[in-house]
């Protein structure tokens, strides 16, 4: 089967793509690695393809998205980021490919995914849910199954279908979703591309929702998984289920904190933290600006603040008057900021 | 933010952050008008200051969170939704504070009587909900391990500073931590308060705690810091907290993630191991080659038989278990009329020294010291000297740790040697970690390259391969493997990296029946031991556990025999260092005292365990775990020495239980340990 993955991500998280592709290479090395970018490349830093663990680089303006300034002003870079895998999911369908797979930049491969091919050699889409088992405390509802009613029942750091029948079907129906309501707004039930994903098991018959607790291991479902190394070496989840891919969400003290939260005395996950954490440094290039992102700020270096970005999105007259937001000369959004600020809160 | 009414009430309902009673209580004009609660907080009563419940306080989440006040945001819908997520806090606790801090009796009662209430909101047992997408904290987080340090260590800075501004403590909090807080523990944990003369209770209270240091045992001042910051919030004691109300809301005192946690949090590189050891280490003043020669001198001209021997220490000086062995090696080659020299390096490491350039290496001949020596400087020296004539050179390499392996080479070749012996004391022959540890928490095997378990080790990612060093040895000289177990010898050949000459196992000693027994005690308690030193890899945290898990029966005395433990805890300490004498001091010490079972719970595999030994001597039963290495196979083997557990549960399990009291026998025998003469046991045997 012929296989293009691919990730999303900023130059912020170049050293979590890294870390990804290099375990993607260790265990398919056939595999095309796209790494789908939606930023400029930082001053005096140097990319080259040839010595990266991925085969090609994507960048935003590649996609065919039409006013693309206009379009990438409307989001932030969490909108950004994951609205973009839609329109190139769609296109990598187009290339020859058997299968496309979406796997987070902070994702990272333990063992092979051939049990996956296998379940596409039969279904077009599969769909890893956030977790897999009905919660038993107040805490953990909370945590984990009160959010995915919110933010999403399928974590989607992971997708992969075939692209043909319902694949293809999948695909498009999905880019056209993330072109036009990729954001992070929960309160009239949206969230990024994950929510979408809720009604995939409805538009698509030929759909997996895969139960294997050995996918997408992360925080969320850890209460549930017990993470166990045999003395061969290798990493089994709940006993009799090989680690296929954990999901190193938050990086940092929130994921510490939840990992803690659930993992509780399952010390092999924080060796597999540790690891990652070590992975991630390595990858890191120092020229890489902290916290850079190149669509961040205005040209005049003011960031950009999502109630800018908001104002923006939600009035189409706006969108049609300044179709390069980001700008900031005499007659720029930036400069009628201000007034339009105050204009909206008169009208509540 | 939140674009409709109807979306509010649908996160707010079930929560009782927003509270209709309180609200129309503390707004008697909402309630005189007969507004709804939540239609007029929504609406109005945010904007106006006024908050939605008790536990929720908006100015606090404003003041904590200037980036929603500045924004605007209703700060409630913003918690629930996106708040908790992103770690942010609601100071709820402030209000309870206030009365702690200003009449502590009082509070104690209050803590107490809502103790017994389960909370009623789920969501406040809930400190965080998490939103899972990728990037989340793409702005907030670029997490890199140096940056991630700096940025631990501002934080430490950042709360330490912040403690300085917490007042003085009263007389009435001070008086309800005393019974809980261990004198002995801070004294002895603390030397400077100890030297300082000072009331440690008292420096505890108004310094101590600021320092992070802890009042007793069981306590973790830095962990109930960090964990309930709404105490440093309030300006509290943590101490005091947690005595006064923290423990009846179910805050926990430590860290209850286990040891290994513990180990992983701070495990450290190897290549950082040996900087810090660098830093900390004086490097000693170099000595003439006078002894050097004239020993060298007697060797060359004479038909002495020379040893040429290798330690990781100075064992004439220093007194452990190994240092005892070699010192009763040491005699038996001086009675036998070997010469022996001994080299140990400079700087003591946890493994090899990858580094030869200005190495520096210790001589001890025939058990005294002969000096420090540039060891390139050695080397020049050992070549010139005319061995013709003289008997051959054999090399004993008891341990290579802190030694650059060239330089051994350099020093075994300069001295013309052809064969020698290698023991087995531990197993950084065959892996980077000397106790075969991955990440220095379990024992899975000899690690194999390329499978998961032997990248994720922090020793495996060292640039050093430490076998493939000490590998020379065996690759240059016709080397025998002395192994002090079958078990460590079956482990090192299935490794498959050496090739030795020849193997040999040589038992450090072995029980002699003395012919006395030891009748099972007629007492109420059972007396339990931990035997050896207090080693995160000896097990010793599943002995402290067990002890923590028993405080409250009454039916077994526990003891720990050795070194390294903390006081204040359920179990009473007996010293017992090894003697430089080469006597058995462990085996009189337990049979003194009558110890009906020992518990030697070492996670990693011993290449032989003489605490077992001496347990098994002094007529007590060992409980052990499978991958104690040659203790398992002691106590199997011999049979009716004790009990193996697969894992360290079901041995916390077995002495929580009254299975416990069924393992001693009525009748014991009590051994004589006969110990090897080490190397001469098989010196010549080829």
């Amino acid at each position: 089967m012929r296989v293009l993955c691919y990730t999303s991500f900023t130059f912020s998280y170049l050293n979590r793509a890294r870390t990804l592709f290099d375990s993607v290479k260790k265990f398919h090395p056939d595999w095309h690695c796209v790494a789908l970018m939606t930023d400029k490349l930082p001053d005096g830093m140097q990319l080259n393809v040839a010595t990266e663990s991925f085969d090609q680089i994507v960048w935003q303006n590649e996609l065919g998205i039409e006013g693309i300034d206009s379009w990438l002003f409307k989001h932030d870079v969490v909108e950004v980021c994951t609205a973009v895998k839609g329109p190139f999911l769609k296109m990598a369908c187009q290339q020859g490919y058997d299968a496309v797979i979406y796997l987070d930049p902070d994702t990272c491969l333990f063992s092979d995914l051939k049990p996956l091919l296998s379940q596409l050699e039969q279904y077009d889409v599969v769909l890893t849910p956030h977790t897999l088992e009905p919660q038993e405390t107040i805490s953990a509802i909370w945590d984990n199954e009160i959010t995915p009613l919110w933010a999403g029942t399928y974590n989607l750091g992971f997708v992969a279908v075939r692209t043909k029948g319902d694949g293809l079907k999948f695909a498009d129906w999905w880019a056209h979703r993330l072109l036009n309501f990729c954001y992070d707004r929960p309160s009239v039930g949206l969230f990024v591309d994950q929510k979408w994903c809720d009604l995939a098991p409805a538009l698509f018959d030929n759909l997996k929702i895969l139960r294997d607790p050995g996918y997408n291991v992360a925080s969320w479902n850890l209460n549930n998984r017990k993470i166990s190394i045999d003395d061969d070496g290798l990493i089994w989840v709940n006993g009799s289920y090989l680690l296929r891919f954990w999901h190193f969400t938050k990086l940092g003290a929130t994921g510490d904190a939840m990992t803690e939260r659930y993992a509780k005395d399952n010390f092999q996950v924080y060796e597999l933290w540790h690891w990652y954490r070590h992975q991630v440094a390595n990858n890191t290039s120092p020229e890489v600006p902290d916290r850079y992102w190149a669509f961040g700020d205005y040209d005049n270096g003011e960031p950009i603040k999502k109630v800018h970005r908001e104002l923006y999105r939600d009035t189409p007259a706006l969108q049609a008057q300044y179709p390069r937001p980001h700008e900031t000369g005499s007659q720029s959004f930036f400069a009628a900021l201000p007034q339009l600020l105050k204009d909206k809160k008169a009208n509540g | 933010m939140v674009s409709s009414f109807e979306t509010f009430k649908l996160v707010i309902d079930g929560s009782s952050y927003f509270d209709a009673d309180y609200y129309l209580t503390a707004n008697s004009d909402v309630k005189d008008a007969g507004l709804d609660a939540s239609w007029h907080y929504f609406h109005h009563g945010w904007k106006e200051g006024r908050s939605p419940s008790e536990a929720f306080n908006i100015h606090t989440y404003w003041s904590e969170n200037q980036d929603i006040k500045t924004a605007g945001i209703e700060p409630l819908f913003h918690f629930l939704v996106f708040g908790k997520s992103e770690g942010r806090r609601v100071n709820k606790a402030t209000e309870h504070h206030k009365e702690l801090v200003e009449n502590p009796v009082m509070a104690l009662a209050f803590f107490s009587a809502i103790s017994a209430a389960p909370t009623a909101d789920p969501a406040l047992n809930s400190t965080e909900v998490v939103a899972e997408t990728q990037h989340s904290e793409e702005s907030s987080e670029v997490s890199v391990e140096t940056p991630d340090t700096k940025k631990a260590l501002a934080e430490i800075e950042i709360l330490r500073s912040r403690l300085q501004g917490v007042k003085s403590p009263s007389k009435e909090q001070i008086a309800a931590v005393k019974d809980h807080f261990c004198t002995e523990f801070y004294l002895e944990q603390y030397p400077d308060v100890l030297d300082a003369g000072i009331d440690p209770l008292q420096h505890y209270m108004r310094q101590g705690w600021k320092e992070f240091r802890d009042p007793n045992a069981y306590f973790s001042t830095e962990y109930y810091i960090t964990t309930s910051p709404d105490v440093v919030d309030a300006k509290l004691n943590p101490f005091f907290h947690y005595v006064a109300a923290g423990q009846f809301e179910g805050r926990l005192a430590q860290n209850p993630n286990g040891f290994r946690y513990r180990i992983l949090k701070n495990l450290k590189s190897v290549d950082q191991k040996i900087r810090e050891a660098k830093l900390h280490h004086t490097p000693p003043q170099l000595s003439d080659f006078n002894k050097i020669d004239a020993w060298l001198a007697k060797i060359s001209s004479t038909r002495t038989q020379a040893i040429i021997g290798f330690s990781h220490d100075n064992f004439m000086s220093n007194v452990g278990g190994v240092q005892i062995m070699m010192r009763r090696e040491l005699a038996e080659f001086s009675g036998a009329d070997f010469s022996h020299i001994s080299f140990f390096p400079a700087l003591p490491l946890a493994s090899i020294n990858p580094n030869q350039v200005g190495f520096v290496i210790g001589a001890l001949i025939d058990g005294r010291f002969a000096g420090y020596f540039a060891a390139s400087d050695l080397i020049a020296r050992l070549r010139k000297v005319d061995f013709t004539g003289a008997q051959e050179r054999q090399f004993v390499i008891h341990n290579l740790l802190g030694h650059n392996v060239d330089v051994v080479v350099s020093i075994l070749d300069a001295f013309k040697c052809k064969s020698g012996y290698f023991w087995l004391h531990d197993y950084a022959s065959i892996y980077n970690n000397w106790n075969l540890l991955v990440n220095d928490v379990a024992f899975r095997g000899v690690p194999k390259k390329d499978k998961p378990n032997y990248y994720l080790c922090q020793y495996a990612r060292w640039g050093t391969d430490q076998a493939f060093e000490i590998g020379k040895v065996f690759r240059k000289f016709a080397t025998c493997l002395v192994s002090p177990s079958q078990k460590a010898l079956d482990y090192w050949l299935s490794s498959g990296l050496h090739n030795a000459s020849s193997v040999k196992v040589v038992p450090h000693c072995t029980l002699v029946d003395t012919g006395e027994i030891k009748i099972k005690a007629d007492r109420t308690k059972l007396k339990v031991a931990f035997v050896g030193h207090a080693a995160d890899h000896k097990g010793w945290p599943i002995f402290e556990e067990i002890t923590k898990l028993s405080r409250d029966n009454a039916a077994i005395q526990f003891y720990h025999f050795g070194s390294g433990s903390k006081p204040g805890m359920n179990f009473t300490r007996v010293p017992v260092e090894p003697s430089a004498s080469g006597g058995t001091n462990m085996v009189s010490a337990l049979r003194n005292l009558e110890i009906d079972i020992a518990i030697i719970p070492s996670i990693c595999p011993e290449t032989f365990g003489l605490v077992a030994y001496e347990a098994v001597a002094a007529g007590a039963k060992v409980l052990t775990l499978e991958d104690s290495g040659n203790i398992a196979s002691f106590v199997r083997t011999s049979g009716g020495y004790g009990l193996v557990f697969s894992d360290e549960a079901k041995l916390i399990q077995h002495c929580l239980s009254t299975d416990i009291f069924e393992v001693p026998d009525q009748i014991t025998p009590l051994f004589h340990l006969e110990f090897s003469k080490m190397t001469l046991d098989v010196l010549g045997a080829d």
